[in-house]
């Protein structure tokens, strides 16, 4: 039984032709001694023939013709939900292909800068502001301390819904004690920050902090995809993704960046007092 | 031919023609890998033109250390496995593009155009039959199953398009052969009898 066992994990390679010389001599060899093993094999094998007589649709030409068109469309004016957002300079570009695509860019930096101007003059003037009246920039500081507090909660939170999906094992936990619907709903609520965390990161030029989100981005869609907790095999694409990235190490070293943990509550009260 | 790297170059500058000519490179292949992972014609096409517009504003971001095709597999996996999120929104476009199209799945899947009538439609269903049992696959079963057998793409690359490990892969796969196989049982006796 227990050679079967190792011959059986040679199958996919038998089916697929991957067997080196001596590991398909051995293979062939059981097979005419096991007739087990033989019937199964010769199964999968018949499986994957018929999975063989699959052909591809031969679609006419003027489907063809017309895709192009249907692209072009979807690119010219995007629908939003179908093909995410496309960068505006891309969308300029192919209206008017003949101006090179910095020329955009920069027309484009040009009337940020203009309205930034005009918006720091207008609204944030000092005359508007009543009560913060000081030299220094509390407001920026604020804005900053909001951030880290916004960005500290959103990893904390990710960091206790990875654990739970880490530390399940099937084998010895029971089905109920992974929560499906709790999961989901805390990835989506996680998943509704990611754009707008991202943006101000990158505003205060926190890249790595902004990559890390972004990994975590991809996990906690996976978790709210996640259709039932009987779901192993994407319950342990999950597990196998949040190892491979070490997404838990990178939060654990950002909160020792930031100096979180022991001295967090204090942290927590000095930005509430701001 | 031009080559890829050029074409790159120009559609980053935003050249539409190099765009169309890299396009033509690869819609079928990603068309039919779409339509191997969606099971219908609607779906593949919503899948394949947004892995182009996707191509198409990120084409910056391929740094050519794997093949153009490769970078485009793999974009389409992940749009496939992110895309159920959109479900109800594309209920509502299907019968727009059918109108739009005139064409039905019915008529792409039971082979249309062959010249024997008996053979077109046994041929017909048996294509509906491994369409149907590829849709009882999960999308990573499906994905791997596809890749590996219809695109013949070694494990470890599957692996890492999926970024999970070798062993990972290799479960699924043997998972999703066992699943096709209890789809497919009618048909097994038939090919076993012709001693397989």
């Amino acid at each position: 039984m227990r050679t079967c066992k190792k011959y059986e994990n040679l199958f996919l390679k038998a089916l697929y032709d991957d067997l080196n010389d001596k590991e398909r001599s051995q293979f062939q060899n059981h097979l005419k001694e096991c007739e087990a093993c033989k019937l199964r094999y010769n199964r999968y094998k018949a499986t994957l023939q018929i999975m063989d007589r699959k052909q591809d649709q031969e679609l006419p030409q003027e489907y063809w013709d017309s895709y192009w068109d249907r692209l072009l469309d979807k690119i010219e004016t995007p629908e939003k939900d179908v093909i995410g957002s496309a960068p505006k300079d891309k969308k300029f570009t192919i209206m008017f292909p003949s101006l090179p695509s910095w020329s955009y860019k920069l027309g484009f930096a040009l009337g940020v800068l203009v309205i930034g101007i005009f918006l720091g003059r207008t609204i944030f003037s000092p005359s508007s502001e009543p009560v913060n009246d000081k030299k220094s920039s509390p407001h920026t500081y604020g804005t900053m301390a909001a951030l880290e507090t916004r960005t500290h909660r959103f990893l904390e939170k990710s960091k206790i819904l990875l654990l739970g999906i880490i530390n399940y094992d099937p084998d010895t936990d029971e089905i109920s004690s992974f929560n499906l619907d709790s999961n989901r709903e805390v990835s989506q609520h996680l998943i509704q920050d990611v754009h707008s965390l991202q943006e101000d990161l990158e505003k205060t030029s926190q890249r790595k902090l902004g990559r890390l989100i972004s990994e975590l981005e991809l996990i906690l869609l996976q978790i709210a995809n996640l259709e039932s907790e009987k779901d192993m095999e994407q319950i342990e694409m999950i597990q196998s993704g949040v190892r491979q990235k070490s997404i838990l190490m990178k939060i654990t070293v950002n909160e020792m960046e930031k100096g979180y943990g022991l001295h967090k509550d204090a942290k927590e009260q000095n930005q509430k007092t701001i | 031919m031009i080559d890829e790297s050029i074409l790159i170059k120009k559609i980053n500058c935003g050249d539409k023609d190099a765009f169309r000519q890299l396009f033509e490179r690869y819609t079928q292949k990603i068309f039919y890998l779409s339509l191997d992972l969606t099971g219908n014609h609607q779906d593949a096409e919503d899948l394949s033109q947004e892995v182009f517009i996707k191509m198409y504003n990120n084409i910056q971001q391929f740094k050519g250390e794997a093949s153009l095709g490769s970078w485009l597999y793999r974009i389409t996996v992940n749009t496939f496995l992110n895309k159920r999120n959109r479900k109800s929104f594309n209920i509502i476009r299907k019968s727009k593009d059918l109108d739009k199209l005139n064409l039905s799945n019915e008529a792409l899947s039971q082979g249309a155009g062959r010249e024997d009538p008996e053979e077109s439609t046994r041929s017909g269903i048996i294509q509906k039959h491994i369409n149907t049992a590829l849709q009882k696959l999960s999308k990573k079963e499906r994905i791997v199953f596809v890749l590996r057998h219809y695109n013949e793409y070694p494990l470890k690359e599957i692996a890492e398009q999926l970024n999970v490990s070798t062993g990972t892969v290799k479960s699924t796969l043997f998972r999703s052969l066992k699943k096709l196989q209890k789809e497919l049982s009618f048909y097994k006796e038939e090919i076993l009898g012709e001693g397989v």
